[in-house]
């Protein structure tokens, strides 16, 4: 319907500025080079021999084995690599997830607020926001025994009220806007005035808060992971940290520096990325 | 006189602040025949814009609420029309247009998105058709080259461009009555003129009635055919607006028509003001509510309220109006 042209103006100008900020293209490059090595794990093109034990215990780094060996004589480079997956498929899932999720109830709440929807969205808020993070995930997880997406779902069931709380400002902010009057004055009906007039107007947060959920995930996860309490299935950079506690009592720390070297630069690097993004989608840089 | 249009009687809108129940209009009436444009005049406060929010049933509840009064369009009564029932009538029957076109577009959503989706849900046009259409309004309102403007976002237009793209929205699905809120009073002074002339010009060509709300009495004068005179929630005064010009009947349209500054042939020591403010909703006066300002009140004034009464297609509220010989002007 409409020429790709304009549609892409508004983008197009936050994608020329974006590119002229240096650290945001680096840690933009970074972050590619790892959703690469995840989705070569998906494909199954390396990173499959995370759970052989072929090797000698302990085996030093060398041509064999890039990194060395674990304890029980695990190639811990394949086992790195094999993790980015894991990182990626919890910082999707969760950062997905929950941002849609509170989207959806922040609008509803700043769309209604101060009558019960919005009484009732704030008092979950509050509710799941005053249950301490790991109890709340220790809980879940017992309750779900054995669901491998136990995790997940604690994350996006407490991660998605910061992004509501923003949302629902933002929304009570924008709905006194004329244009919601005029879009009223109109004769458009609510559902359409809140998720198609209002909703896309708080993009620029929801966007933002999606790549700062998928670095809190992914650092969820290793923590939780190194609890017990995260990944069941597969092999993650906590699980690498937690099994490296015996390791490093005996000196060897092979294991623990390869998974928190992957995790630092990649949740740097995302960090780095988010706020070159924030910057570069501030829509009053990018409407001059 | 024609069947009227629009005909509002009595209205009452009352809000509910922190400090008590205000009644931001007070048993307003007033007729729109078709074809016709009628100014509703006043200073800030004097529930010029109520009224229009009241007519389209916008009126922000909660804290509003109409209390009683009757709005009819055709004879249809709207006052009492459910939720559900007053969307099919807003943007199809009666459009409306707001002060300020910079916040009046969704900055987001594309000049062709915001002006089919009215067509689609309206007309029931394709999206196709609604936009041909979409075009089409934008030419009529002298959008230069619309089939290119249409596909830009808000903020690529300036502030007159985007006035006149709420405009060709508001009157894309041929309303029968057209609420114009300050419609140009955040334009510059040329612009202003322009979306005027522009205004004028289609309201003869589609045949729509106007209510224009604006403080402007420069802009009454030159668009409208009727102009009604609000002070704190009430009518004072009603008149042709030859008549309202020429021989302003309430001291109140006097003293507005006095303080505008324009090249008089005495020399004058300052512009002439109405001294003191608008009352306060909350702490009426018991008498009328001009009389703290009124060179001309006396005891009566203080006392009791003059009623709005009509003579020969002028209406005034006040107990000593201005005479002229001669009823028709």
């Amino acid at each position: 319907m409409k020429p790709a042209k304009e549609r892409t103006s508004l983008w197009a100008k936050a994608w020329y500025k974006f590119r002229r900020d240096r650290i945001g293209m680096a840690s933009l490059g970074v972050v590619l080079v790892y959703l690469l090595v995840a989705l070569g794990v998906w494909l199954g093109l390396w990173g499959q021999g995370w759970s052989q034990v072929d090797g000698p215990m302990w085996a030093p780094p060398g041509p064999d084995y890039w990194l060395g060996t674990n304890i029980i004589g695990q190639d811990i480079f394949e086992r790195a690599i094999y993790s980015t997956r894991t990182a990626f498929e919890v910082g999707l899932v969760v950062a997905v997830l929950s941002t849609l999720l509170g989207g959806l109830l922040g609008a509803l709440a700043g769309y209604f607020s101060n009558r019960w929807a919005d009484e009732l969205i704030l008092w979950l808020m509050g509710v799941l926001d005053a249950i301490p993070f790991f109890l709340f995930v220790a809980a879940l997880a017992y309750a779900l025994q054995g669901n491998p997406y136990a995790m997940h779902i604690a994350m996006i069931a407490t991660f998605w009220t910061t992004t509501a709380r923003l949302v629902r400002g933002e929304v009570i902010k924008l709905k006194n806007f004329e244009f919601v009057e005029a879009a009223r004055a109109i004769g458009l009906p609510r559902r359409l005035i809140i998720f198609r007039h209002i909703l896309p107007n708080t993009f620029h947060i929801l966007l933002v808060q999606a790549t700062i959920v998928f670095v809190g995930a992914i650092k969820s996860e290793v923590i939780l992971s190194f609890l017990g309490l995260g990944v069941t299935d597969g092999v993650s950079w906590g699980l690498m940290i937690a099994e490296s506690t015996q390791e490093v009592q005996a000196g060897h720390f092979s294991n623990f520096v390869t998974a928190s070297t992957f995790l630092f630069v990649l949740v740097m690097a995302f960090n780095m990325f988010s706020d070159a993004l924030q910057d570069a989608l501030d829509p009053r840089k990018v409407s001059t | 006189m024609t069947r009227p249009l629009l005909s509002v009687r009595d209205l009452v809108v009352e809000f509910s602040t922190e400090r008590g129940l205000v009644r931001a209009i007070d048993g307003v009436s007033f007729d729109l025949v078709p074809g016709e444009t009628l100014g509703l005049v006043g200073e800030s406060g004097c529930g010029k814009t109520v009224t229009a929010l009241a007519v389209l049933g916008l009126v922000p509840s909660p804290p509003g609420r109409i209390v009683s009064g009757s709005i009819r369009l055709e004879g249809r009564e709207l006052a009492t029309l459910s939720e559900a029932e007053y969307r099919h009538i807003r943007g199809r029957e009666i459009s409306m247009i707001f002060q300020e076109p910079m916040t009046a577009l969704n900055p987001v959503l594309s000049i062709a998105t915001q002006m089919t989706d009215v067509l689609v849900r309206h007309q029931g046009m394709s999206r196709r058709q609604a936009r041909d259409r979409a075009v089409e309004m934008l030419a009529l309102v002298g959008i230069p080259s619309p089939e290119k403007r249409i596909d830009d976002y808000p903020h690529q237009m300036s502030g007159g461009m985007r006035q006149r793209v709420m405009i060709a929205m508001a009157l894309s699905c041929n309303p029968k009555l057209l609420l114009a809120d300050e419609p140009t009073t955040a334009l510059d002074v040329t612009t202003q003129a322009q979306v005027l002339d522009e205004m004028v010009r289609l309201q003869e060509q589609l045949g729509t009635s106007v209510v224009l709300v604006t403080h402007d009495l420069g802009v009454v004068a030159e668009t409208c055919h009727r102009a009604v005179v609000m002070y704190a929630g009430r009518v004072v005064e009603e008149a042709p607006v030859e008549c309202l010009f020429e021989r302003p009947r309430h001291p109140y349209t006097e003293g507005l028509l006095q303080s505008i500054p324009r090249i008089r042939e005495e020399k004058l020591p300052e512009l002439p003001t109405i001294p003191g403010s608008v009352p306060d909703l909350l702490h009426l006066p018991p008498g009328c509510r001009f009389a703290d300002r009124c060179p001309r009140a006396d005891d009566l004034c203080h006392r009791q309220e003059p009623k709005l009464e009509l003579r020969c297609d002028i209406a005034v509220a006040c107990h000593y109006p201005n005479r002229y010989a001669g009823c028709l002007e």
